[in-house]
């Protein structure tokens, strides 16, 4: 071997051996985990930036995601900051995005571009910018379309903000809670309160709204038909259609503006029950879901009731009547009975019988007892021919059209009551007005008016068929004037003025062709005096006799006032009243007209409260009922006593009112209102 | 690492082994050179690749130095070939107020196969002592970066993660020399010279693809001689 070939295999040696040392050396390091860096951001204008990033070692792992994260805060991560995943298979090498959204005008944002494994996430280093604004998303759709309220949809598009916070969907002005999301798709779900067919469904970030050009729509149910078209309460319909089944949570169904519960369900058929509640004859069925409701065209047609019969005839008020028929409302309320002109309870309703209570007087009156039953359901009415009786011994009557010219007076007894052939004259309380009440026909009618001085608590009687009238009191003066009212000439003319004191609240009686007067008080200088005397007029000759004094004791000089005097066969009963001295009396005497004498007889009973006593002769038996007591009470000349007691139903307050009979008999009312009662003992 | 080491000591007693055993295998003269070598990167500070742009990192260090040793072996007079060795490092990265690689360093070990271009020393006079030369070298080597901190942040799930913190990684390319040696006495004497270094470079923890780098050489030249009493 020559020295130059040895020289060259050395030279060969050193090459291999420098090869050897600097591949050793050379070896890559393997890195488990990716690679990646962040470069500056550029393109920064008002339409957002742009990112870049670059790979320099996949790692040893399947590389899940990788892009960029931005947060205002430092150190951003994937699972809190902005993200923006790149749609590309990772290599090694350099990679960038425009970023568009999320972006806020002005505000500094740090940057990393990351990569993420199974088990870690790389990220670059992180760099800063200062933004000059983004733009609104891209949003392509809603899917699926249409959809239900509640349901969860994707809306789908470009450059959504990862953060779910950052994006704002909203279905017209309502806002979509955001289930998940990404930077392509939104997850959202259709807001329960969404309340129209096609919705504007737009997403916002950080003010910049984009909207889908697609509408959003609500699944909304379809009528097709239903059957039967008439039918009552309870009877089955069959609704056929489409969509039922789509959102069966928010599925309802009304007949008219009843909600009423689903008997069976399927997607294109129905059916459901007339309510027992339903207060319409005719009514549209509507089908409600994803809070959309869609009506039928056609109507449905309940049928009419029918009417067979009621019993009893003849009752009591404030007891049932029971009406059997067909298709009344099973609900109570639906259904209205009048009995006359007032209106019945129903305590208890079905399809085929209503019970009825009929209503008690306090709250009306029925006007006649004979009254028609009537009854109404749902704008339908229909009446018995037969008549109803009310049975009541105590019946109210009509109103009186009595006016009170002065209701503070009405505390006392003002209001004058005179009998004449068969009928009531009432009136002359501080007004002229006399009014002639009719018990055959329970008509009133006005007569010809007092031409004296208007005032309260005169005094009178009838005789015959003339009344005599006078004394009393007008506003500050105590009279003593005496008129006669012709009742069949419908005149009044002036007679003897009664010779006593001026006085008020005095007591008068008729007996034969004449009357008695006496007794009352007077105020002089609010010096108020009681008188005892009692005078005789003889109405043939006008004139006035003197008779035996009201027997109070002699040595106490006190007469009575606001008192009674009631004819009871041959005798008068006087008494009760009030005295200057002593206050509210229950004494009553006899006083025996054709011997002018007078008998003392037992006391009423009664607490000694003001007594403002009424009463009425019935069936040869004498009543007599003061203010607060509910009943009246006849004496019973056997034992001397009030013995025998007349239930009393009257349901309005008749103190300082009037009492009278007439025939069989008895009428008490008024007072302190203008109610009317007839007591009817057969009944 | 100790297995880098141990290759390259390898290397070195591989070539002294070949000067042991055959003292004037280059027909009689072997010249071997250590000296120190220092230098500066250049380039653009940062670097733009398609649009990523991020700071560079070798013309970012302030500066770099080391020691190297070459051989060079007879071919003839104009012409010699062998082969160097230059270990040097770098420090003081600095960019604006990036800190990338701030506190880092990277070290290079440089392998190359030199031809030499010199001039023929006289008999007499200056040039008896002094030639100009010239060398021209491929290069291949490793440059070794250690990081103070952490470039990519790894967060795993069970915090195990091993932040990257180095690299080595190989480069190749060419160097270009120029400068004289001067022989102080028969077997010893010194040289300077001026290189320009261009090295294609990959790696994973940077991003720079090229290493350019001029730098100035000084050292001592030991000539191994047989029956040469001459400097020429």
């Amino acid at each position: 071997m020559s020295s130059s070939t040895c020289m060259w295999s050395k030279i060969i040696i050193w090459i291999l051996s420098l090869i050897l040392v600097v591949v050793a050396c050379s070896k890559e390091k393997e890195y488990e985990f990716p690679m990646i860096f962040t470069g500056e951001v550029t393109g920064i204008d008002s339409t957002g930036a742009v990112f870049h990033g670059k790979i320099t070692d996949l790692g040893r792992e399947p590389i899940e995601e990788f892009g960029f994260v931005w947060d205002a805060r430092q150190d951003p991560l994937v699972e809190s900051a902005e993200r923006l995943a790149i749609r590309q298979s990772p290599r090694e090498g350099t990679f960038q995005q425009q970023v568009a959204t999320t972006l806020k005008d002005g505000e500094l944002y740090f940057v990393r571009a990351y990569i993420k494994t199974e088990h870690a996430t790389s990220y670059g280093k992180q760099v800063t910018f200062t933004s000059l604004g983004s733009k609104a998303p891209v949003v392509y759709a809603v899917d699926p379309n249409p959809a239900n309220i509640g349901d969860t949809v994707a809306v789908t598009g470009m450059n959504f903000s990862y953060r779910l916070s950052g994006n704002v969907v909203r279905f017209n002005e309502l806002n979509a809670s955001i289930v998940k999301g990404n930077q392509d798709t939104l997850w959202v779900i259709v807001p329960k309160k969404l309340d129209t067919v096609a919705s504007e469904v737009s997403v916002s970030i950080l003010g910049n709204i984009s909207t889908a050009e697609e509408p959003f729509r609500l699944i909304t149910p379809k009528i097709a038909d239903f059957s039967p078209k008439t039918g009552t309460f309870g009877s089955l319909i069959t609704i056929t259609g489409l969509n039922f089944l789509s959102n069966p949570a928010s599925f309802h169904a009304w007949v008219g503006d009843l909600e009423v519960a689903l008997i069976d369900y399927q997607d294109d058929r129905l059916v459901i029950a007339i309510p027992d509640s339903l207060d319409e004859r005719e009514v549209h069925f509507r089908l409600g879901m994803n809070n959309l409701s869609v009506t039928s065209v056609e109507t449905f047609r309940l049928e009419s009731f029918i009417l067979y019969d009621f019993s009893p005839k003849t009752t009591l008020t404030g007891e049932s009547i029971h009406i059997t028929g067909k298709n009344f409302s099973p609900v109570a309320a639906n259904n209205y009975v009048m009995i006359g002109p007032l209106t019945g309870k129903i305590s208890h309703a079905s399809p085929n019988e209503l019970t009825v209570i009929l209503p008690r007087q306090d709250i009306g009156y029925y006007g006649s007892r004979e009254n028609t039953v009537r009854v109404s359901i749902l704008d339908e009415q229909q009446q018995f021919t037969e008549k109803l009786t009310i049975n009541d011994p105590w019946f109210r009557l009509q109103d009186s059209p009595i006016v009170y010219y002065n209701h503070e007076m009405c505390s006392q007894p003002t209001i004058s009551c005179f009998v004449v052939n068969e009928k009531a004259y009432i009136g002359l309380n501080g007004s002229a007005d006399l009014w002639e009440f009719d018990p055959a026909t329970y008509e009133w009618r006005k007569v010809a008016p007092f031409p004296g001085t208007p005032r309260y608590m005169g005094t009178g009687f009838a005789v015959g068929n003339r009344i005599y009238f006078g004394t009393g009191r007008s506003s500050n003066n105590f009279l003593y004037d005496w008129w006669e009212y012709n009742v069949d000439q419908n005149v009044w003319r002036q007679r003897a003025n009664f010779p006593g004191n001026p006085r008020a609240g005095a007591v008068a009686f008729p007996w034969g062709n004449n009357g008695y007067m006496g007794t009352g008080y007077q105020s002089v200088d609010f010096s108020l005096q009681d008188f005892k005397d009692i005078w005789l007029y003889i109405t043939e000759l006008d004139v006035w006799l003197k008779m035996t004094d009201y027997p109070v004791d002699p040595d106490l000089f006190y007469g009575m006032w606001f008192g009674i005097a009631l004819p009871s066969g041959q005798d008068t009963y006087i008494g009760l009243g009030n005295s200057r001295n002593f206050g509210y009396q229950s004494r009553i005497f006899k006083y025996f007209p054709s011997t002018n004498s007078w008998e003392s007889m037992s006391d009423y009973p009664y607490n000694g409260e003001d007594n403002f006593p009424i009463g009425f002769n019935l069936n040869g038996k004498t009543y007599l009922k003061t203010r607060y007591s509910k009943h009246f009470w006849a004496y019973n000349e056997e034992v001397d006593k009030w013995w025998d007691m007349l239930r009393s139903d009257i349901l309005t307050d008749v103190s300082t009112g009037i009492a009278f009979s007439i025939g069989d008999k008895a009428y008490v009312g008024l007072g302190t209102n203008h109610a009317m009662w007839e007591y009817d003992p057969s009944r | 690492m100790k297995k880098t080491y141990k290759i390259q000591a390898l290397s070195v007693l591989i070539l002294l082994m070949g000067v042991e055993l055959h003292a004037q295998f280059t027909e009689g003269r072997i010249n071997l050179y250590a000296g120190y070598s220092m230098g500066t990167y250049r380039g653009d500070s940062l670097i733009n690749e398609d649009g990523f742009v991020t700071p560079a990192l070798y013309p970012n260090f302030s500066g770099m130095n080391g020691w190297m040793v070459k051989a060079l072996a007879g071919g003839n007079k104009y012409i010699r070939i062998g082969a160097g060795f230059d270990h040097v490092k770098a420090r003081g990265w600095e960019y604006r107020e990036e800190i990338d690689y701030e506190g880092s360093e990277m070290v290079m070990n440089s392998y190359s196969l030199i031809a030499q271009f010199r001039t023929k020393l006289a008999r007499a006079g200056i040039l008896n002592r002094i030639s100009v030369c010239a060398e021209l070298a491929p290069v291949v080597g490793t440059a070794r970066l250690t990081l103070s901190h952490p470039l990519v942040d790894i967060e795993s799930e069970d915090d195990s993660a091993e932040q990257p913190m180095e690299t080595s990684d190989l480069f190749a390319g060419g160097r270009v020399a120029a400068g004289f040696e001067c022989l102080i006495t028969n077997t010893f004497g010194f040289y300077i010279s001026c290189s320009f270094s261009y090295q294609q470079v990959d790696s994973k923890l940077y991003h720079d693809d090229r290493i350019i780098s001029p730098g100035l050489d000084a050292g001592f030249i030991v000539r191994l001689m047989n029956d040469k009493r001459y400097y020429y």
